[in-house]
């Protein structure tokens, strides 16, 4: 071997050296972003066509990377995005029940209701009875109309959500166009894509959490884009995903799906629905629970309108009138048996008995809102108790309610508003027990994941030294053949 | 860490308060449970409350009750003693006057702006002063039926001439006619008679109250008006005897059916203690079970509590000895 085949070695390891130091240093450049996956230099040596050593060269670049494990990660992100989004809007249902010490929830402004009844049922010749049982009748019928609006604002802001997600999705999927188009091409050509590779990690990761995807490798580090469910959304081009939001919302309102090029994802028409993600968390808290907890309350009102409804007194066969508590299709009650979309926001108080609407509360004890012939204190006695014993026995009487409720069909009113709570707040307890188990998951994958591709920055720094060591020991080399080279020029001279 | 920290936020709260932190979150489902208990422990608090109402008004009841029967005592052994006697007949007489007062102030008692003894129709007085100026129609009736039966008012000194069987005929027809419906509801009484009825448990209604329409009511007014205002001083001994021996007759039966009616409240009475205490034997149950669903147990939180800051402590040591951990500090 010649000195310069040794001086041309030195050279190539100094390259490589120089290479190894630059990733070492984005190495520990990106220890701390979770994104960024541990890079290392792949070498090779040179031989030369007369079959001698050449040195070393960079053939590539190489990345840590564990598929199952990511694959792992997308999935359990989908699933934990998922019931993030539907345990926030359990929770803002929970609001209309709050801490029970409050007494705050429907079921126990029921329970005042009652109780103001008792005591109006034991005076009824006290006008200040009167007025408190009112009170109570007002703050119950308000209780159902805050309830109702609160519900149906986590509607129209779940709905807002997956607009917003629906854009993020449609955002994602361009960047990942862009980085998959880069990440072919530099295959294709052999260049160092693997930051690339590292942005579409996180590009997937981050579309994960939206919407539950799976995806498919091809030759040249080309992916294919599904949905959980199947839906094609990324091959070689970003699919369309379109949203209509909705943007105010009653209890009647339906939720618009959201399509893939044209294909419904969500919703009842969808024939492929995607089983996680953000959008899906979303779909089900808009589409399901909300309406379930709505058609509670409902039935709620719809109980309190019979419950205090005025029967014919007259023997003329007149139908049952709304009594005390109206609604906008007053006086005729609602089907009985049967869910009225809406009721518990439209139920108040009948102005004829509110006093500051120009009523009379004796109307309450008396009957004959409806007229003459609803009259029960037909003698007009001031102590008359029967309406109002009536309105307890009321209360206290079983009645059927719509099974589309998911409540016990058979129930009193006082027992089917507190199974409404006891539904809601199972469901808030079973969401987040659920989100707990799943959050523990995510981390633990992402652990294991960041153990296998992430930066060690120890092992960096050894890495480091040794490249240190390897550096000068090729400079000593290239030192000492020049001294030898000088020694034979001198030599010959 | 940071589920660290929430976890000592929330225990703190649980021992400032001793209450769940959340206690929808832990109970799930079972706050069905503490809502339905907590409606009922206030609803049954509300009828023990309306229960004390009831049993002052029964108290204040028994007592113009006992008043009633005290008076027509007195009165019956005034006029049993003295009978017979024409100097005594002005006595009985005025004494008779005093009854039908007292009667009539008795059964228009009043307690929190409602009249006890008016049935269902508490905001109206169920008499009206039978002396009153002018004269109201209870004495209109009266002195109506007199003139009617004998052609002179009551004092007529010519009242003297009517005989024993006239008197007794006019005790037994149109004078005892006075206090029989439909005239003792339009001339002397707007009480209904139909009584308040107090729902006294969740599911128990009770009669408390009396009304002025009572059979025994009638009779002791009956009785009274008849001694103080049919002409007793004037009339001759047999006529007198006559009036004096139909107002014992009434009075004695009066006396035994108010003594009935002091049983029957007095039933009611027991009745309202009874359910209270029941009530307030299942209010303290249900209240032991809402603590029980609600309430944190004092010492477990508190070492839980000192578990979780403990281990938060480690953490932070932890934290630290880390990063003082690294390569660079020996190269």
């Amino acid at each position: 071997m010649s000195l310069s085949v040794a001086l041309r070695v030195a050279q190539s390891s100094l390259a490589a050296r120089q290479t190894e130091t630059a990733i070492a240093s984005q190495n520990i450049s990106g220890a701390n972003s979770s994104a960024y996956s541990r890079k290392s230099v792949l070498l090779s040596s040179v031989v030369t066509s007369s079959g001698q050593s050449g040195g070393v060269k960079v053939s590539g670049i190489g990345r840590a990377t564990n598929d199952p494990l990511y694959k792992t990660l997308v999935q359990a992100t989908s699933v934990a995005s998922s019931q993030d989004a539907y345990l926030d809007g359990i929770a803002r249902l929970a609001e209309t029940v709050g801490d029970t010490s409050l007494e705050s929830s429907p079921a126990a402004y029921l329970g005042q209701l009652q109780i103001s009844m008792q005591n109006y049922a034991s005076d009824p010749n006290s006008p200040i009875q009167a007025q408190a049982a009112l009170d109570a009748a007002k703050d119950m019928a308000n209780a159902l109309n805050d309830a109702t609006r609160l519900v149906q604002n986590v509607r129209a802001s779940a709905d807002e959500d997956i607009d917003g997600s629906v854009e993020n999705i449609n955002s994602l999927l361009d960047q990942l166009e862009t980085l998959n188009t880069l990440i072919v091409k530099g295959n294709q050509s052999g260049d160092d894509i693997t930051s690339a590779l590292d942005s579409r990690d996180q590009v997937l990761l981050s579309l994960s959490e939206e919407v539950g995807i799976t995806t498919l490798s091809r030759e040249d580090g080309d992916i294919v884009v599904y949905t959980d469910s199947g839906v094609t959304l990324f091959e070689t081009t970003a699919r369309d995903v379109s949203f209509e939001r909705t943007p105010t919302y009653d209890a009647t309102t339906q939720g618009n799906a959201i399509y893939v090029d044209g294909v419904p994802i969500t919703g009842d028409d969808a024939i492929m629905p995607i089983k996680s993600g953000k959008i899906h968390g979303l779909t089900i808290l808009r589409d399901d629970a909300t309406i379930t907890y709505q058609a509670q309350l409902d039935e709620v009102a719809r109980g309190l309108i019979e419950a205090f409804a005025e029967t014919d007194q007259s023997a003329g066969g007149l139908p049952d009138q709304t009594g005390l508590f109206a609604y906008s299709g007053s006086p005729a009650i609602p089907a009985t048996g049967v869910m009225s979309p809406g009721l518990a926001g439209d139920i108040h108080i009948e102005s004829a008995v509110d006093p500051d609407q120009g009523g009379t509360t004796d109307l309450m004890r008396d009957g004959g809102i409806n007229g003459a012939s609803y009259v029960y204190n037909t003698a007009g006695e001031a102590s008359f108790g029967d309406r109002i014993q009536g309105y307890l026995d009321e209360l206290d009487a079983s009645r059927t309610f719509d099974i589309d409720a998911r409540l016990d069909a058979d129930d009193t009113l006082m027992g089917f508003a507190t199974n409404s709570v006891g539904w809601l707040e199972s469901a808030r307890k079973s969401a987040s027990a659920d989100l707990e188990v799943q959050t523990v998951v995510v981390q633990r994958t992402a652990e294991s994941l960041s153990n296998v591709t992430g930066v060690n920055i120890d092992e960096e720094m050894t890495l480091l030294l040794d490249i240190e060591r390897g550096y000068s020991a090729a400079a000593k080399l290239i030192s000492t053949v020049d001294k030898m080279l000088d020694d034979l020029l001198a030599a010959v001279r | 860490m940071l589920k660290q920290a929430s976890d000592i936020t929330k225990l703190t709260s649980e021992m400032s308060t001793g209450r769940k932190a959340d206690v929808g979150l832990d109970l799930g489902a079972g706050t069905a449970e503490v809502v339905t208990l907590r409606s009922e422990f206030y609803r049954l608090n509300a009828i023990m409350d309306t229960n004390a109402l009831v049993s002052s008004r029964l108290d204040v009841t028994q007592a113009a009750l006992d008043d009633v029967l005290s008076n027509a005592e007195d009165f019956m052994a005034t006029i049993v003693g003295i009978s017979g006697n024409s100097g005594g007949a002005k006595v009985s007489q005025s004494e008779a006057e005093a009854g039908l007062e007292l009667m009539v102030a008795r059964l228009n008692t009043q307690l929190n702006g409602s009249y006890l003894f008016a049935g269902l129709n508490t905001d109206a007085a169920p008499m009206e002063n039978y002396y009153g100026t002018p004269p109201g129609a209870s004495k209109a009736a009266v002195d109506a039926a007199f003139v009617a039966e004998f052609g002179i008012t009551q004092d007529d000194p010519a009242v003297a001439n009517i005989s024993a069987t006239d008197m007794e005929n006019f005790l037994t027809g149109a004078y005892a006619n006075l206090f029989a419906d439909p005239a003792w509801g339009n001339d002397w009484s707007s009480a209904s008679d139909q009584v308040i009825r107090s729902r006294i448990s969740t599911s128990e209604l009770a009669e408390t109250s009396v009304s002025a329409n009572d059979d025994a009511f009638r009779q002791l007014m009956s009785a009274y008006t008849m001694v103080a205002d049919l002409g007793a001083g004037d009339l001759n001994e047999g006529a007198y005897n006559a009036v004096i021996k139909k107002a014992t007759e009434q009075l004695g039966e009066a006396i035994s059916g108010v003594t009935d009616l002091m049983a029957k409240m007095g039933a009611a009475q027991q009745r309202v203690a009874n359910a209270s205490e029941r009530l307030s034997i299942q209010t303290d149950i249900l209240n032991d079970r809402i603590i029980e669903l609600e309430n944190v147990d004092p010492t477990e939180t508190s070492a839980k509590l000192e578990t979780a800051l403990t281990q938060m402590e480690i953490s932070y040591a932890v934290t630290a000895r880390i990063s003082q951990l690294s390569l660079i500090n020996y190269l």
